[in-house]
């Protein structure tokens, strides 16, 4: 069995390494070398700092406080003293180390940790709810603190709060694993974007090799990474590339993902959460209007009067836990399909023509339920014209797909193009704010964002952003990133990095004050990106690529 | 089905023995008495608590029972009881404890034994020095050193038994000869403690009551204390400190 000594020692040597090829021989030497598969499944996961996949509904539910408070019962430490130690290190992780090293008094009994008695435990935290379940959280994180040694302190708060700072991200994992066990690094990634699992990945690498990972299929309930496009050039550049193409439109809305097998149906958003239960009248009219047996994907859109209203309003559907019903009311939702993924088998290594025959074939439109329109056609003048359809009809633009493509599960290809009227934007993650000033004292009122490195993982910031909110905004985005608070020094607050902001801007410059060299000049708030991960916001290439077109114009 | 009867001070000592470390702790009532032991929420002290079926009036349990208990809450209400007064303490079904004193009859929800932290084995130390002394003794030496620091030394030598405590500027010792002590078996041991957790456990001992100390070299120290006139026994398990540099 794996220990977390052990296992906190490989991170301690690997959090100094910045080269990512050896980063990646590292790790796949040291997952090479794990017998147990349940060891390597959560070393794998517990590197990237997760605990459990992304689509998975079972979460901790643990915050900053919830640490805090742990931490004091195992040291004796007053909150102070470990607020101090977070704003002299900048790290929870590092100031429970501290705070572990400096305890003075020894305790009767430790148990040795092990990667398998820390998934027990957090399994347990995870499937604690109601009243009391905050105490007995802190209790059980108390009994992990008691028995870390300091090392392990500093792995086990990162690994809670889902921050490792390893400059581990699912990229190395992949060619680790591909390294690890002598695997073409598409195979492993293919057999990733299906299962969404790199832990099941890891363990599948392991004991059946590239055999085992080529006969992975899609499963039912389990989510696929979506197929994204890229921005098309130009109408006249996709039809030479394509020929004929398929023109839908571009929904204002957001991506869903509906498995429905006939008994239970599982819904999950762009980022691969399970919405089901925030989309009750969607859940009826799959139930009454599909075929079963299928993964459809879709868009939603809130409708309201025939009029679609803004996007951020799905998101806030998506959001709500509680008095559904309610929110059903003030935001109807409306879904439209587009694709179909499989239906009593794979159906995404068919071209798009054959897919779309069955998607017509396994749905009945209803009131809630609708298929995109699709043309298909050589004639850029009938492209532009779906295309101002779509945007008379309030929505993004359209979408521009070679009829003869694939379904390739989290690519980002030439076979799917988005055709949008509006000017660039940067997804850009909050890593920081810092509280208002009189009147909004009370409010975080501005935002400092960040970039991603998305090889390492690392966050670098680019700007802040303190315009654009309405005061609705700045409510509910105060209440949002308040369980998110790792500490307050002054006004400033540093913030777990989960969220992301779409914002415009009116130039990027060269800057020394941020991390990623670059600065947003006028950044001003779009919205909410609920639908983004962290590691799906823009790189630090993508901003100096944008950085370097602004001088072609 | 339990039915006991003890006196007002038993039933005061059994519960503020546990109120030192926990505030819920499991009671097994069992053939040969009542059994309750717990560890405080930084594993850094254990209490033991035992009382023989001689030290109740009347002590009925069917079968071996193990009831969970708001420790605090009848620690409460023993409080006001008499020393000598009769308290009968009777469970019928596992949702509640009657506690009924004089016209008085409380009725006490019980909590589910699985919800209560688990208790841990008893550790097996092997600590060289005995020392028996009145416990009145070691609460004044408690109490003065916690006036000048947060940690005590334990030591003993050949001559006999000291604390010390040391304070920024003050510094107390208290010295107990082989001829003060009751019981001394001339074993050299040191061990340092926190006297935050010494307070608490000295509450629950009188002057006249008699107190053993098993101590070893930097390891932790059993304290034995024979209170409510000797019909129970209170055993504290503490965890040491480190001597910085």
């Amino acid at each position: 069995m794996l220990t977390f000594e052990e296992f906190s020692k490989f991170c301690n040597v690997i959090e100094k390494i910045s080269s990512t090829l050896e980063l990646t021989a590292r790790i796949a030497e040291f997952i090479k070398k794990i017998d147990d598969d349940k060891d390597l499944y959560n070393a794998v996961l517990f590197l990237m700092g997760r605990i459990y996949p992304p689509w998975d509904e079972r979460e901790l539910g643990v915050g900053v406080g919830l640490i805090y408070e742990s931490i004091r019962i195992a040291t004796g430490l007053s909150k102070r003293k470990i607020e101090d130690l977070v704003k002299e290190t900048g790290d929870l992780g590092k100031a429970c180390e501290i705070a572990l090293k400096n305890k003075t008094q020894l305790t009767l009994f430790q148990e040795e940790l092990t990667l398998q008695s820390l998934r027990e435990v957090f399994d347990a935290i995870s499937s604690l709810t109601g009243e009391g379940s905050q105490k007995r959280k802190i209790r059980m994180l108390a009994d992990l603190y008691i028995s870390a040694s300091p090392l392990e302190a500093r792995y086990l708060t990162r690994l809670i709060l889902g921050e490792m700072r390893l400059g581990v991200g699912e990229g190395i994992i992949r060619d680790a694993i591909a390294k690890a066990w002598k695997v073409n690094v598409d195979i492993v990634e293919r057999a990733y974007m299906i299962t969404n699992d790199l832990g099941r990945v890891a363990v599948v690498a392991k004991n059946e090799g590239k055999e085992g990972l080529e006969k992975i299929k899609i499963e039912m309930h389990i989510p696929v990474k979506m197929m994204l496009a890229q921005v098309a050039e130009s109408i006249d550049e996709a039809v030479r590339e394509m020929g004929n193409v398929a023109v839908e439109w571009k929904f204002d809305g957001s991506r869903i993902q509906a498995h429905w097998d006939g008994e239970r149906i599982t819904i999950y958003s762009r980022r691969l959460e399970n919405v089901t239960k925030a989309l009750p009248e969607i859940v009826d009219e799959i139930k009454a209007n599909v075929k079963k047996g299928v993964i459809l994907d879709g868009e939603v859109i809130a409708v309201k009067n025939g009029k679609p209203m803004p996007f951020q309003n799905v998101l806030r559907r998506f959001r709500r836990k509680y008095e559904v019903s309610k929110m059903m009311e003030k935001i109807p939702l409306i879904v439209y399909f587009f694709d179909v993924l499989y239906y009593n088998a794979e159906t995404i290594d068919l071209p798009l023509k054959k897919r779309r025959e069955i998607l017509l074939s396994v749905i009945n439109e209803s009131e809630r339920i609708k298929i995109a329109k699709q043309v298909i056609t050589n004639d850029t003048k009938e492209i532009e014209r779906v295309y101002k359809e779509a945007l008379d009809a309030g929505h993004e633009g359209a979408m521009l797909k070679n009829p003869s493509s694939l379904y390739i599960p989290g690519k980002r290809g030439k076979n799917w193009l988005k055709l949008k009227a509006v000017m660039e934007t940067l997804d850009l993650i909050v890593v920081a704010g810092e509280w208002g000033e009189g009147k909004r004292s009370h409010l975080i009122s501005s935002y400092e964002l960040a970039c991603i490195d998305p090889v390492t993982g690392k966050l670098q910031t680019v700007g802040k952003v303190a315009t654009g909110f309405t005061d609705e905004d700045l409510e509910e985005l105060t209440e949002l990133f308040k369980p998110l608070i790792e500490y307050e020094e002054g006004k400033k607050i540093v913030f777990q990095p989960k969220y992301v902001f779409e914002v415009a801007y009116q130039e990027i410059q060269k800057s020394p004050k941020y991390e990623s060299g670059f600065a947003l000049r006028f950044p001003r708030f779009v919205r909410l990106r609920d639908d983004k991960d962290v590691d799906e916001a823009d790189t630090i290439e993508r901003v100096a690529k944008l950085y370097e077109s602004q001088f072609k114009r | 089905m339990i039915d006991a009867i003890v006196t007002g001070e038993v039933l005061k000592a059994i519960t503020k023995a546990m109120v030192a470390l926990v505030s819920e702790a499991r009671f097994h009532f069992l053939e040969n008495g009542l059994h309750s032991r717990a560890v405080d929420p930084a594993n850094v002290a254990m209490v033991i608590v035992d009382v023989p079926t001689d030290s109740f009036e009347v002590y009925k349990v069917d079968e071996d029972t193990t009831i969970g208990v708001d420790v605090n809450r009848i620690y409460d209400i023993s409080k006001s009881i008499k020393s000598g007064e009769l308290v009968e303490l009777k469970v019928e079904d596992e949702s509640d404890l009657k506690i009924k004193f004089g016209s008085v009859e409380y009725s006490v929800a019980l909590i589910d034994p699985s919800a209560i932290r688990k208790e841990p084995k008893v550790p097996q130390l092997e600590l060289p020095a005995k020392i028996v002394l009145n416990a009145g003794e070691f609460k004044k030496a408690i109490s003065a050193a916690d006036k000048i620091s947060d940690h005590v030394v334990f030591r003993t030598t050949e001559d006999g038994f000291y604390i010390e405590a040391e304070g920024d500027v003050d510094k107390i010792t208290f010295f107990m000869s082989d001829a003060e002590l009751i019981e001394f078996n001339k074993q050299e041991a040191r061990s340092m403690f926190s006297v935050e957790y010494l307070k608490e456990f000295i509450k629950v001992a009188g002057s006249g009551d008699l107190l053993t100390i098993y101590l070893g070299i930097n390891y932790p120290v059993r304290l034995q204390f024979d209170v409510a006139n000797g019909k129970v026994k209170v055993e504290y398990i503490l965890a040491p400190r480190i001597e910085a540099e």
